[in-house]
């Protein structure tokens, strides 16, 4: 007996014992994952198998199909509605990149402001920066409703010096880029001003000493271990303006701006849903974040704090 | 650096004096009095005229058309219309809960994109009053009304004016399940409601209910209702479109349907939790034995990758009571000219073709919705496009289907009364108390708004 | 403005350079919100009703009275506060303890990085019709599972939906399930930046989990916890597309009641007036925020 109780023991450690610079037991830590996997896959394996589903088994609760079809998916690829639902995508996926890739470089410019130079106002100026966004996009739509109707001009400031006039912006993606930068941008420099104040100032201090130019430094030291911080909000900025829906709503006519909440939305007629097709399109129009949220993991992963400091 | 401070002060100032000179105080919206600078005839609102559709000079004009249509089908009809007449249709397809919001931002902003659009019958009030749709009352001719179908008509109109062309009739309709009708001992449907609900008490046994409803707290919910009150003889519509609430009917009404549901226990209970679509899944499902329902339920009923009641079922008028025959809600629904539109004469041109047979046979065998044009009903074109062989059941109860209310504040007073009937079904208050306290609750938001 | 004044010449240089980084962002700002905001402010002193035909009137802070004293407000901001409550704390604890998970490093790690993001990634749209038909009484998937789990007894069929309290419930759990990852990114991003060697001096004085939580993870993420919360809350506050799918009761929430007024009902002064007093509330709430910061600030 006490044979087996001396050989369970290295067994037990190994599975209760924790790493000086972990928190979590292997135990506890894959009872957690096998909970989290639960919460976050089971409503989703729902939805696919919905979507494989005859509408005859859903309302007759099937949870899992007897008899599985794609017929959905065909549909969703193939004639009007496939064209339809595969040039929204195409919208959906340029809107987001655009506005991801714009707002991610204007709001790192203006968080590293925030963030790393001290000038009166500062915290004000976050306040007020964040402040605007509070009031219901729906009081907002109108006005820029009319703004998107006439197009946007772009002049010099104080002056009467027009640089741009665009052409106007109704049932263009350009429309909605704007609108979702606009909205977004307050967010994405918050979120990033809260990584840039949280990482040691003395290395920043350290390679201005040695001579770094302030765009430099940021260039070389503070992005590198700040990209973590930075791959979140991008990752959030992008699923924001794939979600968006009443902006869509209201500067979008055809298929030549229409974006993936507005398709699918499209299969809800006046009194009836068409689930099947809902489903498949809800399925089909999670995977591009998905993946891209996979790509941007790596970044989140390998900052430097990963590979420098933790190990 | 005091020099920056200064310009920055005087900069943010031309900023906010610049800007609110654009924003500055609302006016109200009123396509008229917009300069008219397109250089197109009939722009003026006076000169539109029902003889002047034909007229050549309006080949080669675009229209801009917002209709509900997801899957296309309706934009390749509107080909037709550009081929007879030369009039460039640009279909703005949407779905129908994204209508009202499109149809209101286009309006809020003054715009001109759209020229004409769908409307329900429940907006024609807010859309005459709030000066977004044209008056078509002495543009269309009496005797061009006349060609339309009762429910189809009033569904376009508010106060005695014309605000849309009649686009299709709608009304809900009595489906039932022979079989398990039969299996209850009944080989006709109920006609009465008081039949109905003996009929239900039987229906109701193992796992099945009697009856299934739309009653979720939505306009869903509001349907039912309507149609119900009209079957005991009460009356939604007051003076002027206001709604009438509070009468002894409306009582009767709604105690009938707390029976059904919280005494007789005949009612799917997860009614209070659907709308149409899932009344209808679980009639599909063989859950309950009968339902009120929307046209447009064949093929569906009869398809076996969806149904488990294949040729099970039969649809014909809902039940009436006393003197009434039978009672239902319309849905029906118009096409309005938007009062900014700069090209006002074609697209009363396209107005005076949807609501026409070339528009209306076609609509109605590509996507199944039932015409406007009584006529029709009769026509052999049309009786063969149908496919489902229920037109002759569909189409009587459309001379039993009341509107609801549509004055402009209707959609505000439905979201009140809704919310009462909820309640009192939900036996949260008896049925005269939940329709009193709409009823106050209605009269408040009445004058609210007027004051 | 006395600093300014007296900044030496690097801080002026420094300013200088803040306000060439920051320019960008506020030209954009100033030119798409600020119009918008002015437009609100003013219609919310006028009694302006588009679709009935009433004459457009200045009439003062009587828009604000009225919606101060209607009690459908305070009834739709008491459900708000809940769901908000309800939502973004029970988003935070799972979130943390998710974020804690995949902080380690294990096998297979990038493979449950990878699936936490799939909530999120639904359409808000697809996620309420999803929940919805979860909740759905007849052949829902609730229902279905607690009948197989034997948790409800097999004549009973629950209808989960049936009042504003039970909506605003079920609401918040369909929220927690697809906005967690946005709260496990945040925060595991934050615990990226947190050395390894300050475990490990800690873990030499015996600490276990607990502490090592406590005196460690809590306090080297918490810029990055306050900001995820700030975001949270706001984006709680604001629901309104996830209840439209399951009630038309406009109670719900206070965005709901003010797009009904805006957009439904068309009292754009009221609406705006209640756009207002809800923005204000949540000022306030972020106000306290910020004063926390910036003690905070100060003592780092």
């Amino acid at each position: 007996m006490r044979r087996a109780a001396k050989t369970a023991h290295p067994w037990r450690i190994r599975i209760f014992k924790v790493s000086p610079s972990e928190l979590i037991p292997p135990f506890y830590l894959w009872i957690g994952l096998l909970l989290l996997t639960i919460f976050t896959l089971l409503p989703f394996l729902y939805l696919i198998t919905s979507s494989i589903s005859q509408t005859q088994e859903i309302i007759s609760g099937h949870l899992f199909p007897d008899l599985p079809t794609i017929q959905n998916y065909l549909k969703l690829f193939q004639g009007d509605i496939g064209n339809d639902f595969i040039q929204a995508l195409e919208n959906s996926i340029t809107v987001s990149l655009w506005t991801t890739a714009v707002t991610i470089f204007v709001g790192l410019f203006a968080s590293y402001a925030l963030a790393r130079i001290k000038f009166p106002f500062r915290v004000t100026l976050l306040f007020v920066i964040l402040a605007m966004q509070l009031l219901p996009s729906i009081s907002i739509i109108v006005p820029l409703y009319i703004m998107m109707r006439e197009g946007i001009s772009i002049s010099i400031p104080f002056t009467s010096m027009v640089i741009l006039h665009t052409k106007p912006l109704l049932d263009t993606t350009w429309s909605l880029v704007i609108a979702y930068i606009a909205t977004g941008l307050p967010f994405a420099i918050w979120l990033m001003t809260g990584y840039f104040q949280s990482i040691s100032k003395e290395m920043e201090e350290a390679a201005y000493m040695d001579g770094c130019s302030k765009i430099k430094t940021m260039h070389k030291i503070i992005l590198p271990l700040a990209l973590p911080g930075v791959a979140a909000t991008a990752i959030f900025t992008f699923l924001n303006a794939w979600d968006e829906f009443i902006f869509a709503s209201a500067f979008t006519q055809t298929y030549a701006s229409k974006t993936l909440p507005i398709a699918v939305r499209e299969f809800i007629g006046k009194h009836s849903i068409d689930w099947g097709l809902m489903t498949a399109g809800g399925f089909v129009a999670s995977l591009p974040p998905v993946i891209l949220s996979l790509f941007l993991f790596k970044y989140i992963v390998s900052g430097l704090s990963d590979g420098g400091i933790k190990e | 650096m005091k020099n920056l401070k200064l310009r920055s002060i005087v900069s943010f100032l031309m900023v906010t004096v610049f800007l609110s000179a654009c924003s500055a105080v609302p006016t109200k919206t009123d396509g008229t009095n917009t300069p008219s600078n397109a250089k197109t005839s009939g722009s003026d609102s006076s000169k539109l005229s029902w003889d002047k559709v034909n007229d050549p000079s309006l080949k080669g004009q675009e229209i801009n058309v917002l209709v509900v249509d997801t899957d296309g089908k309706i934009g390749k009809i509107f080909k037709q219309f550009t081929d007879e007449t030369g009039i460039k249709v640009n279909e703005l397809a949407v779905d129908y809960n994204s209508l009202y919001g499109k149809i209101t931002t286009a309006a809020l902003s003054n715009s001109s994109d759209i020229d004409v659009f769908e409307m329900d019958t429940i907006w024609a009030g807010q859309f005459f009053k709030g000066n977004i749709a044209e008056d078509l009352t002495n543009i269309v001719p009496e005797d061009v009304q006349k060609k339309y179908t009762k429910s189809s008509l009033s569904s376009a109109m508010f106060d005695n004016h014309l605000i849309g062309i009649p686009y299709y009739s709608s009304t809900k309709h009595f489906y039932w399940n022979k079989d398990l009708l039969k299996k209850a001992g009944y080989e006709a449907p109920p006609k009465t409601w008081d039949e109905f609900r003996e009929v239900s008490k039987k229906l109701t046994t193992n796992g099945v209910y009697a009856s299934g409803w739309s009653w979720k707290q939505a306009e869903s919910l509001i349907c039912d209702y309507v149609g119900m009150v009209y079957a005991f003889g009460g009356n939604m519509i007051g003076d002027d479109g206001k709604l009438i609430v509070n009468s002894k009917e409306s009582i009767q009404a709604l105690q009938y349907m707390s029976d059904l549901i919280n005494t007789d226990k005949t009612v799917d209970p997860a009614s209070m939790q659907w709308t149409e679509e899932d009344v209808k899944n679980a009639f599909m499902a063989g859950k309950i034995a009968m339902m009120s329902n929307w046209e447009n339920m064949y093929p569906d009923l009869n398809d076996p990758t969806k149904s488990k009641v294949v040729n099970q079922s039969d649809v014909g008028l809902l039940p009436g009571q006393g003197s009434i025959v039978s009672s239902s809600v319309t849905g029906s629904e118009g096409i309005a000219i938007m009062k900014s539109s700069k090209k006002k004469q074609a697209a009363l041109a396209f107005l005076h073709w949807i609501g026409s047979r070339e528009f209306q046979i076609p609509f109605y065998s590509t996507t199944g919705t039932y015409p406007s044009l009584e006529e029709l009903y009769s026509d052999q074109e049309i009786i063969k496009a149908d496919k489902t062989k229920t037109l002759a059941k569909i189409m009587p109860e459309f001379q039993y289907g009341h509107n609801r209310p549509n004055a402009p504040g209707y959609v505000e007073w439905a979201d009140i009364l809704s919310s009462q009937v909820y309640s009192g079904l939900m036996k949260h208050q008896t049925p005269e108390q939940s329709l009193k306290e709409a009823s106050r609750l209605i009269d408040d938001a009445i004058q609210k708004a007027a004051k | 403005m006395q600093k300014i004044l007296t900044a030496s010449k690097k801080e002026r240089k420094d300013i200088l350079f803040a306000i060439l980084l920051l320019a960008p962002t506020l030209y954009l700002l100033l030119r798409i919100f600020i119009l918008p905001i002015m437009q609100s402010l003013v219609w919310s002193f006028f009694k302006y009703n588009l679709m009935d035909g009433s004459a457009i009137e200045y009439v003062g802070l009587r828009n604000y009275v009225d919606i101060s004293v209607l009690n459908d407000f305070w009834i739709s901001m008491k459900n708000t506060s809940y769901f908000t409550g309800f939502s973004v704390l029970a988003e935070l604890a799972i979130g943390f303890i998710c974020a804690l998970l995949l902080n380690q490093t294990f096998t297979g790690r990038s493979f449950f990085r990878g699936i936490i993001i799939i909530p999120w990634a639904m359409l808000t749209l697809v996620n309420g019709l999803l929940w919805n038909s979860i909740y759905q009484p007849g052949y829902g998937a609730l229902n279905n599972i607690l009948h197989q789990l034997h948790l409800l007894e097999a004549g009973t069929n629950p209808v989960w939906l049936s009042s504003s309290t039970n909506v605003v419930f079920f609401a918040a759990i369909s929220d927690i399930w697809k906005m967690t990852p946005l709260m496990t990114l945040l925060l595991l991003a934050g615990m990226q930046s947190i050395p390894a060697s300050l475990y490990e001096a800690v873990a030499i004085d015996g600490a276990g989990f607990w502490r090592k939580v406590w005196h460690v993870t809590l306090p080297q993420i918490k810029p990055s916890l306050l900001i995820a919360l700030v975001l949270r809350v706001i984006g709680a506050f604001r629901v309104y597309d996830i209840l439209t799918v399951f009630t038309a009761n406009p109670n719900t929430s206070v965005s709901y009641l003010t797009y009904n007024f805006a957009f439904r009902y068309f009292y754009l002064g009221r609406a705006s007036a209640m756009a207002w007093i809800s923005t204000i509330f949540i000022l306030i709430l972020i106000t306290i925020y910020m004063v926390l910061l910036k003690r905070q600030q100060k003592e780092q």
